[in-house]
């Protein structure tokens, strides 16, 4: 099987669970690399070079809340869910709820 | 070590707009250092960089909105007008670039003059594809970024043409682009040749050179009628680039091709029939050379041109009549 389509399809698949992982993690305000870290840790896997980028964007959509910390000798920007993005985590949850249910009756006949 | 790390970090900015430029250079020399431990080796700086990615992607990452030159949904029909702008451009300057090298020699010597001339129509053609290539981009550039702010009619597939019953009712588009480039060509050149009627058109005596003695025309009398040939020309190039877009004899085709007739006759008619149009010194050459009075020769000439007149009309009525006649069974079996 062509190599290049295969993870084409599977990047493309998980590209939107991707916001919903990353909002899930955003109830505490938390920096890029930790987000990065616990991600990992929970075994969800996104690149450093999509999550950073992605963190920007839903910034700049009005998703998230970020905040500079220059207290510490190294800077770091923290991000946190606004408003919005509290309700939208709870619409996309709903809607990924709803996938699963439809595409796990389809994938079980 | 920090050299590096700054290189990527400029290779990403560089390409993202100017206003979020400085913000993300902080935030990624941040996220870098976070990734990074206490004392990295070269190595581990190496790949970090290398799990970050490419700038150029990671650019495209940050970019809020994507972005194209021809907005894909645009890029078929891009390429369909492009094919058919760079043959006519193509062949308009083949056509011209062999005229122009033809007439204006520099070189010297029959190899000389053979390079030239091809040099100089490739160098033409080269030109010519460049401008039209140029232009059709920008086109559609245009229409990618502001098409959607304009077009807010929703799509209905109401308006979806129709099927071709039989592949005669479809005009074939190389019959199409054939008429176009010839007309251009021809419409150039008749244009060229009657704005410089002065040094094309007249009586001409032979003593080793061609030199003109009297003008056919009035030139001030041509001038005026310049505009007007050069409209019919425009209208012509409209009329077939409606046919080429349609392939089909629709209302728009009937319409436009009827508009650029009957311009283009009463246009030419006026010319042919207008007093004074013909030189008075070339009807007196006329007049000597046939042994005849000025007045007869202008009489002949009058008639001459009525009948040029009436033979024109009624190439427009055929062509007319023929366009209608398709226009009004395409129409009519579109209704059924």
């Amino acid at each position: 099987m062509d190599a290049m389509l295969v993870t084409n399809l599977k990047n493309e698949l998980r590209r939107g669970t991707q916001v919903l992982a990353v909002l899930s993690l955003l109830n505490h305000s938390s920096y890029g690399y930790s987000l990065l870290q616990s991600l990992e840790e929970k075994g969800v896997a996104v690149e450093a070079g999509t999550l950073y980028p992605l963190l920007r964007r839903l910034d700049a959509q009005g998703l998230l809340k970020s905040e500079w910390d220059t207290s510490d000798n190294r800077p770091r920007k923290y991000y946190v869910l606004s408003e919005e993005g509290m309700k939208m985590y709870q619409i996309l949850k709903d809607e990924w709820k709803q996938i699963v249910s439809e595409i796990q009756g389809i994938l079980e006949v | 070590m920090k050299d590096i790390i700054e290189r990527y970090i400029q290779e990403v900015a560089t390409r993202l707009p100017e206003n979020m430029r400085e913000e993300v250079k902080k935030e990624m020399r941040a996220n870098i250092e976070d990734m990074l431990s206490d004392s990295p080796t070269k190595e581990e700086v190496i790949s970090i960089l290398k799990s970050l990615g490419e700038p150029r992607i990671i650019a495209n990452e940050y970019r809020e909105t994507k972005r194209y030159l021809i907005a894909p949904e645009w890029f078929d029909d891009y390429l369909k007008v492009l094919k058919i702008v760079l043959i006519v451009f193509g062949s308009v300057a083949l056509v011209f670039g062999l005229i122009d090298a033809l007439m204006n020699p520099e070189a010297v010597g029959i190899i000389g003059r053979i390079a030239e001339i091809f040099a100089r129509t490739v160098s033409g053609i080269f030109k010519g594809l460049l401008s039209a290539f140029a232009i059709v981009t920008l086109v559609f550039a245009l229409i990618s970024s502001y098409g959607k702010s304009i077009h807010k009619k929703p799509w209905e597939p109401e308006t979806l043409p129709p099927l071709h019953k039989t592949s005669q009712e479809r005009i074939s588009p190389t019959s199409s682009i054939a008429e176009l480039i010839v007309t251009i060509i021809f419409g150039a050149i008749a244009i060229y040749v009657l704005y410089n009627a002065n040094q094309y058109l007249g009586w001409f005596t032979n003593d080793g050179n061609w030199t003109p003695i009297s003008q056919l025309f009035d030139q001030s009398h041509v001038l005026k009628f310049i505009p007007f040939f050069i409209a019919s020309l425009v209208l012509a190039v409209v009329a077939i680039a409606i046919k080429i877009k349609d392939a089909r004899w629709t209302l728009g085709v009937g319409i436009s091709r009827t508009i650029h007739q009957i311009f283009s006759f009463v246009v030419v008619v006026m010319f042919v029939m207008s007093p004074n149009m013909i030189h008075a010194d070339f009807i007196a050459r006329l007049a000597e050379f046939f042994d005849l009075q000025d007045q007869d020769i202008a009489e002949y000439i009058r008639k001459a041109c009525i009948g040029i007149s009436v033979f024109i009309g009624l190439m427009v009525t055929i062509d007319l009549v023929t366009t209608w006649v398709k226009t009004t069974k395409y129409l009519f079996n579109r209704i059924r």
